[in-house]
Order: structure tokens, then C-alpha cells, then sequence
């Protein structure tokens, strides 16, 4: 039988064996020994990287739509604040290193930007700005409360959470039931949620 | 069969890498917040009476009250006065208007009865509206009704309503029956 006739498995077997003793045998040209050794370095970087999904909103009297949250039980029949408490929820969020959470309040309350939104004499007579509270909770971190009747315009809260975590991220909102009427008018403000590199 | 080995890793490398497409060192959301007050006006607090002679105050609803005056005659048959004052507490948290009207212009006999020059058959009064911002009269012998001018600023407090029916010792005595008229106070945003 001619070797074209062999069994082509038979032809790779014997080209694989040939290039192992090859590389096996090259560092042993010049140092001849009973023994030889390499040695392989693996590596892989695993990026920083946060995942935080589309949110889910939960509360009464309360509307939520593509990051806007209105309070639709704004007032009482009293024109007084109505005591409300929204709950935002991004499931597993994930961030693989220890991140820096921050609330961040861009006006320091709900406020009406209407310039005729005055009061005349008693200026506590009115409401004309909205205070709230924010609370955020990541699995089992808890950051600082938020709380725009302690803090200015553009101030924040951070929390250094202390490694990779994982869990729902959950704000909550809250406004409390008022005593004085609500000038007329939109009241409103921004939070920024942020989860990032410590600074 | 090193070879096989490192090749396994390098796809397992890039496999993780792929899988982190979309992801981000750092994630955040913008949320507004947002509550609308509607302009409005209201009670908030139903009339109560703070000080009468003659007069007394019943409240069905914030919205709807009584004013009854026990004695209405003297005892010759005529009126024999009363007063009574009234507070309540409104707010309106936009420009407002506020008016006071008499349905009658006067308390007029419910009843028909034949008419008679020797007797009276209605009786004056007058009302004051007190309130932060200014005041309005109303009076039997002069106006039925009256407004503000529309006020540019929110108000919460105490409105104060007067009713006065005097006292009429020389006048024709009044016909017998039930005098009625519904005085209505109007609090309500101006535009």
C-alpha cells in the first residue's frame, strides 16, 4: 500500500506530535539537561463597569414616565400639601468595583418658577417651594437621607459603598403633608442618581 | 497541548469583554420631579360665629349657613334688631376676586299676604366683609351687591362678615310671617 492510500486520521496524528517536541525540544538546543521547563503568563482585565437597568416606579397618586415623576395628588382640598412617597426601582444593578453613590438636589426643593408666585404680608402664609426626602438603598447599602429642608441648591449626598455589589437600587421620595396652602402653580426639581469612581 | 490551553483563555478574555459592551464605568438618571397645584379657592374652616345679640348661626356645610334671629319684632311688631358676626377662614393660593350679593336686596316675606300700607313687609340690613385686603359693604338702602377689584396675590386668613338688622322703634310694624334673603359671598381665582 502507497502512503496516499493510508487513512487521512492517521496524517494528522502524526503532524500534531511533531510540532509538541518541536517547541518542547527548542529551549533545550544550547543548555542540554534531563529536564526542561516554560512558563506561561494569563492575564485578563476585568474593566470597571456599573449596569443599572431600566427603572420601575411604584406609589399612589403618583405618575411616572421616562424619568419624570409627577405628584398628581399634589394638593389637599385644603390647598395644603399632600403627603406623598414614590419608590423608584432599578433591579440588580451591578458594579463590579467599589463605586461612590451621590443624590445630588439640583434646586434644594420642588420649587414654583412662576415670578408672580408671591405672597403678600405673612411670607410663611404660603408654600412656594416643596421640600421632600430621598433615600437610596442598594441591596444592602443605605446611603444618607436627602432632605432638601436641611440642604441648598446643588447640594448632594454620597456614600462610598465599599466593594462590588450587586441588588436593587431603590429611591425613595417623599413629601410630607403640609400645614399652609400651596401657591398656585408647577412646582419642580431634579435629582441626579449617580454611582461611579470615587473621587 | 499548552497551545490549545492559551487559546481557550484568550476567547475566554474576549468573550467577558463583549459581554460588557453597553456597560459603563459610571451609571446615572436625571429624575424630575414634579406636582402641579391648580389654582383654587376654599374654606377652610366652616363660619363660626364669634359674637351675637339676637342673631344666631347654623352651618349646614362649609358652603351653606343660617342666620336666624329669634326675635325679629319687638313687641309693638317691629324689628327689633340684631348682630352677628361671623368668621371663616378662606384661601385662594392665586389672584382672586371676592364679591357679596343680597338675593333680595332686603329680608322680603316668604309668604304672599295682602298688601297692607299700615305694615311693613321687608326689612333691611347691612353687610361688611372684613378681610386681609380690604373691606366691602353691602346695605339694604344703598347696594345689593359688591365687589374688589381683582387682587394680584394669594391670600389665607380670616374673613370676617358682619350682618346687621337695626332696631326700628318708630317704624310701621311688620306684616306677621317668615322673612327670608340669601346673602352670598363669592371667593374665587380671577382669571
Amino acid at each position: 500500500m502507497t502512503n496516499k492510500h493510508r487513512p487521512q486520521r492517521h496524517l494528522g496524528v502524526s503532524f500534531t506530535i511533531i510540532v509538541t517536541l518541536s517547541t518542547a525540544l527548542a529551549p533545550q538546543a544550547n543548555a542540554a539537561s534531563d529536564r526542561a521547563s516554560s512558563s506561561f503568563t494569563l492575564k485578563g482585565e476585568a474593566k470597571p463597569v456599573c449596569v443599572m437597568p431600566a427603572p420601575r416606579a411604584a406609589g399612589s397618586g403618583v405618575t411616572y414616565n421616562e424619568g419624570v415623576i409627577i405628584f398628581d395628588e399634589f394638593l389637599q382640598p385644603d390647598l395644603t400639601l399632600n403627603a406623598g412617597t414614590v419608590t423608584i426601582t432599578f433591579p440588580a444593578t451591578m458594579c463590579n468595583y467599589n463605586t461612590m453613590l451621590s443624590l445630588t438636589t439640583a434646586s434644594g426643593a420642588m420649587r414654583n418658577r412662576d415670578p408672580a408666585a408671591t405672597v403678600a404680608g405673612d411670607a410663611n402664609s404660603f408654600l412656594t417651594e416643596v421640600d421632600y426626602t430621598a433615600s437610596l438603598t442598594w441591596g444592602s447599602v443605605s446611603m444618607p437621607v436627602l432632605d432638601t429642608s436641611q440642604l441648598g441648591a446643588g447640594a448632594a449626598v454620597e456614600k462610598i459603598v465599599g466593594g462590588a455589589n450587586v441588588g436593587d437600587l431603590t429611591l425613595t421620595i417623599k413629601t410630607e403633608g403640609g400645614t399652609v396652602p400651596v401657591v398656585r402653580g408647577l412646582y419642580d426639581d431634579v435629582i441626579t442618581l449617580d454611582i461611579g469612581p470615587a473621587h | 497541548m499548552f497551545c490549545v490551553f492559551t487559546t481557550t483563555i484568550g476567547l475566554l478574555v474576549l468573550l467577558s469583554l463583549s459581554t460588557q459592551a453597553g456597560a459603563e464605568q459610571k451609571q446615572g438618571r436625571r429624575l424630575t420631579l414634579q406636582g402641579i397645584a391648580p389654582a383654587a379657592c376654599g374654606l377652610t374652616l366652616p363660619p363660626r360665629e364669634t359674637n351675637a345679640e339676637n342673631m344666631q348661626l347654623a352651618t349646614a356645610s362649609p358652603g351653606e349657613s343660617s342666620i336666624t334671629m329669634p326675635s325679629l319684632l319687638d313687641a309693638g311688631g317691629r324689628v327689633a334688631g340684631g348682630r352677628i358676626t361671623i368668621e371663616m377662614n378662606a384661601v385662594c393660593n392665586t389672584e382672586y376676586r371676592v364679591g357679596i350679593s343680597s338675593r333680595s336686596g332686603r329680608l322680603v316675606l316668604a309668604d304672599t299676604v295682602p298688601e297692607n300700607p299700615a305694615f311693613a313687609d321687608n326689612i333691611g340690613y347691612r353687610a361688611t366683609l372684613d378681610w386681609g385686603a380690604g373691606s366691602l359693604r353691602l346695605d339694604s338702602a344703598t347696594n345689593v351687591q359688591a365687589s374688589a377689584s381683582p387682587l394680584n396675590q394669594p391670600y389665607h386668613g380670616v374673613m370676617r362678615l358682619v350682618v346687621e338688622v337695626d332696631p326700628a322703634p318708630d317704624a310701621r310694624p311688620n306684616q306677621a310671617g317668615l322673612y327670608t334673603d340669601t346673602l352670598t359671598i363669592e371667593l374665587g381665582a380671577s382669571h
